[in-house]
């Protein structure tokens, strides 16, 4: 079996409710996931998780398009967690 | 890396192994064979430990469906069930993946194929375990599967995954490419198919994962990479790979199957629930739907060359199904593209290699890994190509024969040794093994067997041949290696090596080769292998036929290692001159002559060294598909002889003939069964090999009609070995485990082909196919009478009152 | 023992009839055979063989030597599978299933004793006791189709009995139908044409017309689905390819040939 590259950097992203905001909208949600199925990198990690996997430029792009978008439709949170892939220097080139 | 030492006080599975082995080059008797034949060999099936419950899995009876609602709570209140866990339970990432984590632990809002897991439970007893599932209610919305891969690229196509369907895609451009079709005097094109396989190996899925009282978990597993599924689980626990620590078990065969995770975390998050050691074990059943299998493919071909024969240019487009998630899919596609062209000298070409996204099963590693494919289409070819211009279809391989020097499609310059043309030419000169009258012979003799279906009617014997190569080891830039630990000492007088690794054997006999490598570098007779676990640094994957290369490398390495510093200890204790010192029989050495035992020396000492064993770098492929990806090349050239009764499609394979390149022969019985192993799956995909799937469903999951070749579908194998060494590699090996399972499988199509004038694109290729009756697989409408019938996974529906 | 694997059923109680003596002895009762339902494959080719060599013959077929030694032809008939290899056979010599009762025993041919795919005449407090059946008059055969060369559930097959004594020759194909299905007009036809010309008495060839017709009359009494296993089509020729080859060799065998 040839290369598998584990990604370099993934990124979780959630748009979430808050005390202030309440739950997130539909709209909000959508458009994070619209964009995030756009940047040809995002699968989905969770319950209303989108997960980026890639090389570091392209994942952090994506994550701030990402973002903007849910920005955007209204929401007022999102949770980005970004990690290197714990094991990319044992893994990865 | 610190490690815990585990509270729990247990010695599940196989402790070390110690024995005296032969050397490199010397056939040894496997230390665990007479176990495992005799039925004494604990596999990770039979472990138990007094107090474990049993776990269990729900599976997705869709293929395709929205999750609108999981109620345990009927589970939950079952006696004896001591928990229910869904995806809410996950305590870390909620997904995993070998490449890309895209792979629920246990589905939330939507299931992609027919067997997904959605949840889980553990009871103190397996039937209970198994009543469980059947009270966890789970609300499904059905949606359509998407089943056919051309049709999940189109536009309308609903997005199984946020990105869409399209998991990769691979551009090879050579040379001028199509541009250089006008040069062509003869074209041949071809659509080719090739069927699902699967691994199936024996033993099956299954582990024990006992909680440390301290928050961590011991997990004892079959799987092909202790590392990779560490790293994995400890991401979904949300734990450091510290507190997660794995031991291999007894493995019952892989071939690709072991790569992704199966219960691994799920038996850890049971054992972390309950408190208690959790089992699971897969049935055969289930086992069918708990890994993934090899990628069905369409291939669709042309082939240009001169009057002469000389190869022009190839254009091959290559579509893989790669299933619900994507597994090592990503790793495939690239495998395929550049094996696409065969091991052939092809100044132009023109690849693609697409892998999609569907609802059928997930497809990942198979023994072959995307050069199997490939190599059916580029054999038929060639074929048609030499039929086309009237040449030899042998002149016309050997005439194109790649060597040293030559350049692949991709740009990387072959690398010797490359002995295509010699291994060509020694199964050219193979006698044929005589024909036998068909009247009066032994039925097993005849196609059917003592199944009495013909004494000779219908008998036409036909020959074919075919060539193909596989890379060895990890390619595209991945650092590639493995960790070995040696320690010498002395017990009971005598020297003794340790070795240690994490390195998964399979069955393939990498228990063997490290002990030889250990008593041929070490001179000691006496050696240990101790269990393969994550105390020791990460071996890389048993697969890639990369092990004997690798690990091979890193034991050579520790060893040499260890030797210094027993030259370093004769020169500092005795005043010996290190030059020209080497270690025999337990003895230190000069010129054949004692200086000292090795016992003496070390007097009472240990010596260890811990050596991680990188390979040299390859490189990814560019935007134009070009790149030194590959580290290592190995090539087998295939004849089978077969006998098709024609009116009734039924075959036997007469013999198959193969001469293999191997670098360097580490143990010449081990060696042969990687052969014959290799060829008897190659036998399977050629004449009934397949998983059959119907809108997304599997039609056959057991034995009963997922058929495996017996021994009476085995024929004789007759093998030249050639030894020319790599100079990269240690002892100059190759792997060996992969090509005989290529060009296997296209030389008995060949040979079919030869002996029916059918033209034969699909494998498995049917009875139905060969008796020129119905073309194509069949598939059912329903389940049928008489049928094995299969209930939906995990649940026992259409259970009788008795 | 299938039906528990793969875990479609899940019986209260299970009883082990192993222990039962006379489930597994046979013996002969007025002319015919008397062979207890327990009678293993193993012991049929063994101790059976040159009686019921087309049960002996079916009997090979079956699965591997491990299966052999546990699996019965008492099995067989009851589950009723229409892929059931020793059915074919039994069919072929007019065999009668016997059923005990506390209440007695009672004696079903077995073309009425199979109904329907795994479904037997057998009522729930009866036990299937024994099978009897003529010995063999004549030559017998029985071929099986499967994907590889061991192991196979039939994809289809056909039992063949050549009676001199009543001069019948008997057909029934297996796995391509709901049931075994005997061929009656092909039994017919080939009836006709031996008597026609008195080859009962002079032993004389079968023209291969004559054996291509019969092939063809038995194709047409298959009754066979597509399923994981095989096309309707490939059934239906095939039974009948299995149908001229099986005659041909039992009445060479007849004529005291090969």
């Amino acid at each position: 079996m040839p290369g598998y590259h584990r990604a370099e950097l993934t990124a979780e992203l959630r748009v979430v409710a808050t005390g202030r905001a309440g739950e997130p909208s539909e709209e909000q949600v959508e458009a994070a996931r619209r964009v995030a199925g756009g940047t040809g990198l995002a699968r989905e990690a969770g319950p209303e998780t989108i997960l980026l996997a890639g090389d570091r430029r392209e994942v952090l792009e994506a994550a701030m398009e990402i973002v903007e978008a849910a920005l955007d439709a209204g929401a007022h949170t999102v949770e980005v967690r970004v990690e290197t892939e714990g094991e990319a220097d044992r893994f990865g080139p | 890396m610190s490690q815990t030492t585990p509270t729990t006080p247990t010695r599940v599975g196989p402790g070390p192994t110690t024995w005296t082995p032969g050397k490199v080059g010397e056939s040894d008797r496997r230390p665990d064979g007479v176990p495992k034949v005799t039925g004494e060999f604990e596999y990770s099936s039979d472990m138990r430990l007094d107090g474990m419950l049993w776990g269990a899995t729900l599976r997705s009876p869709h293929p395709h469906a929205e999750i609108r609602q999981i109620d345990t709570s009927e589970a939950e209140d079952l006696p004896g069930v001591y928990a229910v866990l869904t995806h809410e339970d996950v305590p870390g990432r909620k997904v995993y993946g070998m490449e890309i984590p895209d792979q629920p632990v246990l589905a939330w809002e939507k299931v992609r194929y027919q067997g997904e897991p959605v949840a889980i439970v553990a009871a103190d007893h397996p039937e209970t375990a198994r009543r469980a599932l059947e009270k966890v209610h789970v609300e499904y919305g059905v949606l359509d599967p998407i089943t056919d891969a051309e049709k999940a690229v189109q536009e309308d196509a609903p997005k199984l995954h946020l990105s869409g369907n399209v998991l990769r895609r691979i551009r090879i451009l050579h040379g001028e490419g199509v541009g250089a079709a006008a040069k062509a005097d003869v074209v041949v094109r071809g659509e080719y198919e090739v069927g699902m396989q699967d691994q199936a190996f024996l033993g099956p899925e299954s582990g024990l994962a006992v909680p440390d009282g301290l928050g961590g978990v011991d997990l004892y597993i079959s799987t092909q990479w202790l590392h990779i599924d560490q790293d994995q689980v400890a991401e979904s626990l949300g734990m450091d790979p510290d507190q997660v620590r794995l031991t291999l078990s007894g493995v019952g065969g892989a071939f690709g199957g072991r790569e992704d995770l199966s219960m691994q975390i799920h038996a850890c998050m049971l054992a972390l629930e309950t408190e208690r050691p959790v089992k699971m074990a897969y049935n055969r059943e289930e086992s069918f739907f708990g890994h993934v299998h090899r990628h069905p493919a369409k291939l669709r071909y042309e082939h240009g060359a001169t009057r002469d024969g000389n190869l022009v240019y190839v254009k091959a487009r290559l579509v893989f199904d790669g299933g619900a998630y994507a597994s090592s899919s990503n790793a495939v596609c690239l495998n395929a593209a550049t094996f696409a062209c065969g091991p052939y000298e092809v100044p132009n070409a023109e690849i693609e290699s697409h892998m999609l996204y569907t609802n059928n099963p997930p497809c990942g590693a198979m023994r072959g890994f995307g050069a199997v494919q490939a190599c059916f289409a580029h054999e038929a070819q060639m074929d048609k190509l030499a039929d086309e211009l009237g040449l030899d279809p042998l002149d016309l391989r050997i005439k194109n024969a790649l060597k040293p020097g030559d350049r692949f499609p991709f740009g990387q310059e072959v690398p010797p040794p490359a002995p295509v043309r010699e291994i060509l030419e020694r199964v050219k000169v193979m006698p044929l093994p005589e024909e036998q009258e068909v009247m009066g012979r032994d039925l097993r003799g005849l196609p059917g067997g003592v199944s009495n279906v013909t004494h000779g009617e219908g008998v036409k014997r036909g020959v074919g041949y075919a060539v193909g190569f596989k890379n060895i080891g990890f390619s595209a830039g991945f650092d590639d290696y493995s960790t070995a630990r040696v320690r010498l000492t002395v017990e009971d007088g005598e020297p003794l090596v340790e070795v240690h690794t994490a390195a998964a054997e399979v069955g393939q006999g990498l228990l063997m080769l490290q002990a030889q490598i250990a008593r041929t570098e070490l001179g000691v007779e006496k050696v240990s292998i101790l269990p393969a676990d994550t105390r020791v640094g990460s071996a890389g994957s048993t697969s890639a036929s990369r092990q004997s290369y690798v690990t091979g490398a890193a034991v050579k390495l520790a060893c040499e290692g260890v030797r210094e510093r027993l030259f370093e200890r004769a020169r500092e204790e005795l005043g010996e001159p290190p030059d020209g010192l080497s270690v025999e029989a337990g003895n230190v050495v000069r010129d054949g002559r004692t200086v000292v035992p090795l016992a003496e020396l070390l007097d009472g000492d240990e010596l260890e060294e811990t050596c991680e064993y990188h390979h040299r770098e390859t490189h990814p492929l560019d935007e134009n598909g070009q790149g030194d990806v590959h580290l290592q090349y190995a090539f087998a050239a295939h004849r089978a002889v077969v006998e098709v009764d024609v009116e009734l499609g039924l075959v036997r394979v007469v013999e198959i003939a193969t001469a293999q390149d191997v670098g360097k022969i580490i143990n010449p019985q081990a060696l042969e069964g990687q052969i014959e192993g290799g060829i008897a799956q190659g036998l399977g995909l050629a004449l009934m090999e397949e998983i059959q799937v119907k809108e997304g469903k599997v039609l056959n999951a057991s034995f009963t009609d997922y058929l495996i070749p017996t021994i009476l579908d085995m024929p004789t194998v007759k093998m030249e070995v050639l030894e020319l060494a790599d100079p990269e590699a240690p002892y100059g090996l190759k792997g060996v485990g992969e090509p005989p399972t290529i060009a296997s499988t296209p030389a008995i199509v060949a040979a079919l082909r030869d002996a029916t004038g059918l033209e034969l694109t699909r494998i498995p290729v049917r009875p139905e196919q060969l008796a020129g009756v119905s073309d194509g697989p069949p598939l059912p409408d329903e389940p049928t009478p008489g049928g094995a019938g299969y209930a939906e996974v995990g649940r026992l529906d259409g259970r009788r009152e008795t | 023992m299938v039906e528990l694997n793969f875990a479609r059923v899940r019986p209260e109680a299970v009883m082990d009839l192993t222990r039962v003596p006379e489930l597994r002895e046979w013996g002969t009762e007025n002319g015919r055979l008397r062979v207890g339902a327990g009678i293993t494959y193993t012991r049929v080719i063994r101790e059976l063989g040159d009686r019921l060599p087309g049960l002996a013959m079916a009997s090979r077929t079956v699965g591997s030597p491990q299966i052999r030694n546990r699996g019965t032809v008492g099995g067989n008939l009851g589950t009723a599978s229409p892929a059931g290899d020793a059915l074919p056979p039994l069919y072929v010599s007019d065999a009668e299933v016997e059923l005990a009762s506390v209440e007695g025993t009672r004696r079903v041919p077995v073309a009425e004793f199979v109904k329907a795919p795994k479904r037997t005449a057998t009522n729930p407090e009866e036990l299937i006791s024994a099978f009897l059946v003529p010995e063999a008059g004549g030559p017998q055969q029985y071929a099986k189709i499967g994907p590889r060369n061991a192991m196979v559930i039939a994809v289809c097959s056909l039992g063949l009995a050549v009676h001199p004594e009543r001069k019948e020759v008997c057909a029934c194909i297996g796995s391509a139908g709901p049931t075994p299905i005997r061929a009656c007009e092909a039994e017919d036809f080939i009836r006709g044409v031996i008597e026609e010309e008195g080859l009962w008495e002079s032993r004389g060839e079968l023209a291969e017309a004559a054996l291509g017709r019969f092939g063809e009359l038995v194709s047409e009494a298959a009754r066979p689905i597509s399923d994981v296993r095989g096309t309707a089509a490939y059934r239906t020729h095939a039974v009948g390819v299995l149908a001229r080859r099986t005659l041909g060799w039992a009445w060479n065998e007849y004529r005291g040939g090969i």
